[in-house]
């Protein structure tokens, strides 16, 4: 009896961690790395130290923004990403393991946030 | 008698008019070149062409046995610049808006590999110890600055640009960067290489500053014929086009689209079609390139696979479509993933089905690589 409690608080531990556990990846760029994670509440990636303390990223989807006007796009620019320039914040091209690219915006303190979902956030 | 004739001419009819759009993916099918082909991000920089073209090689390359991807898109768009630059056709030095076919043509001239060219990018990075987004910040400033000074010289007859109007050029973007970039960033490492660079015009620069290793040895491509040609005035033929293209060469090709129709879908770009001459597109038009990576026929007619180059996430262009995705941990396809399923961090976007009347609307050249 006691080995199948022992069984069980096992699996149950196991269990809590997976659901617990965020989806964190590392994307790089051609001289950084950004440890990133899924964010379900923005449906986007943001700086992984952005889920332990607040940071200017995870402030900026706290209340309703502004979507600003974006001039007319020539050349085929990623829409999301040209938001983030009007909005005066940096984008970075960073890829993940598979090398597949995703822009990111950048705050003043360095946190970053996949443009998809500045992108969808403003309005 | 009468009807079995009318039977055989009803037919005839029916299948002349319908598009042949027998299903092709050429992402998921095995091998596929795509599979060491990424989905890009061309970010706020207008060289959609570029991309298109190096996709497009790349495929063709890799399909003939080349072991990984060869072109870097921004040198793609280097190249395009730096021969319309010898044709004097470009006084602008402006890489926004380019033409794919030709692209390629400089590439077969000019081409350096993606290595080298990402490899640069990431020796000034460190060499200045900055972030990639500080650096393309800087590089981005000292080049506007230094196109200015170049075309006042150049329309006064001022003189040569001199090593010291360099350095005055350099630490005016030195001034500017200190509020945007990093504290500790070591901008006087970069000094040594621009006033090193024999140059005249921008894109000269840039390919002078990313990847000197690549100026001396220039490795030809090898690529067949590259065809680009306006799709048909008639635009009930416009899908039959595309899909017999791809059935030929059992190759992706790409398209010159107004690309507002991805997040507006009952947009129309092309204001009016003719024979002889080239499509009048709408002032609301936002010319893209994109390359179609496959099709297939559903309840709205032949569908078109755009593999786009805005990020491999659910942006808002994917809004409202099936696509196609790739599980991120197994690298299993997912036909007909959409943003409100699979938007879950789990999966990446390769490309999204658009529907035929909205390519009629909207696409007007088609360009692909091989007879």
């Amino acid at each position: 009896m006691t080995f199948f409690k022992i069984c069980a608080l096992i699996i149950c531990y196991f269990v809590s961690r997976a659901a617990f556990s965020a989806n964190c990846e590392t994307y790089t760029g051609f001289s950084q790395k950004e440890k990133v994670c899924w964010e379900n509440s923005i449906k986007g990636w943001i700086s992984k130290s952005c889920l332990k303390k607040e940071c200017k990223a995870s402030l900026f989807f706290k209340k309703p923004q502004a979507r600003p006007k974006l001039p007319v796009n020539s050349g085929g620019k990623n829409p999301d990403a040209m938001i983030c320039h009007q909005l005066k914040l940096p984008v970075v091209i960073l890829k993940d393991s598979k090398n597949y690219e995703q822009s990111f915006c950048i705050f003043d303190d360095k946190s970053v946030v996949s443009s998809d979902a500045i992108g969808r956030h403003v309005k | 008698m009468l009807l079995k004739f009318s039977f055989v001419l009803l037919f005839s009819f029916s299948s002349a008019w319908a598009t042949n759009c027998a299903p092709k993916n050429f992402i998921t099918e095995p091998n596929s070149p795509f599979q060491k082909i990424p989905v890009y991000d061309q970010d706020g920089i207008g060289i959609c062409y570029a991309y298109a073209a190096s996709q497009l090689v790349d495929y063709h390359l890799i399909k003939n046995g080349a072991q990984s991807r060869t072109v870097h898109p921004v040198w793609a768009a280097l190249s395009y610049a730096k021969e319309l630059e010898k044709k004097n056709q470009s006084q602008t030095q402006n890489l926004t808006s380019g033409n794919t076919k030709e692209t390629i043509d400089a590439l077969v001239k000019s081409n350096c590999s993606y290595d080298i060219v990402n490899r640069s990018l990431g020796i000034w990075a460190k060499k200045a110890n900055v972030t990639d987004a500080e650096l393309v910040y800087f590089l981005e400033t000292y080049i506007g600055k230094y196109h200015e000074l170049y075309k006042e010289r150049t329309s006064k007859s001022g003189g040569p640009i001199t090593e010291r109007d360099i350095i005055t050029l350099f630490n005016k973007t030195r001034v500017e960067a200190i509020q945007k970039c990093s504290w500790f960033a070591t901008w006087e490492q970069l000094l040594p290489m621009l006033k090193s660079l024999s140059i005249l015009t921008a894109p000269d620069m840039i390919a002078g500053l990313l990847a000197p290793e690549c100026t001396p040895t220039v490795a030809p491509l090898n690529l067949p014929k590259i065809q680009s040609k306006y799709l048909s005035s008639n635009e009930n033929k416009i899908l039959g086009q595309i899909s017999s293209q791809m059935d030929k060469l059992n190759a992706p090709v790409s398209i010159s689209y107004c690309s507002k129709f991805l997040s507006e879908p009952e947009h129309v770009g092309i204001a009016k079609r003719s024979i002889f001459k080239q499509p009048v597109l709408t002032q609301e038009c936002e010319p893209h390139e994109s390359v179609i990576a496959g099709k297939k026929t559903t309840v709205n007619g032949c569908s078109l696979l755009i593999r786009n180059s805005w990020g491999s996430a659910f942006s808002d262009w994917t809004k409202n479509k099936k696509c196609l995705c790739r599980n991120k941990q197994t690298g299993a396809f997912v036909d007909d993933c959409s943003i409100s399923t699979h938007n879950n961090g789990r999966f990446s976007v390769e490309g999204c089905w658009v529907e035929e009347e909205q390519i009629k609307k909207n696409a007007y050249v088609m360009t692909s690589i091989g007879n």
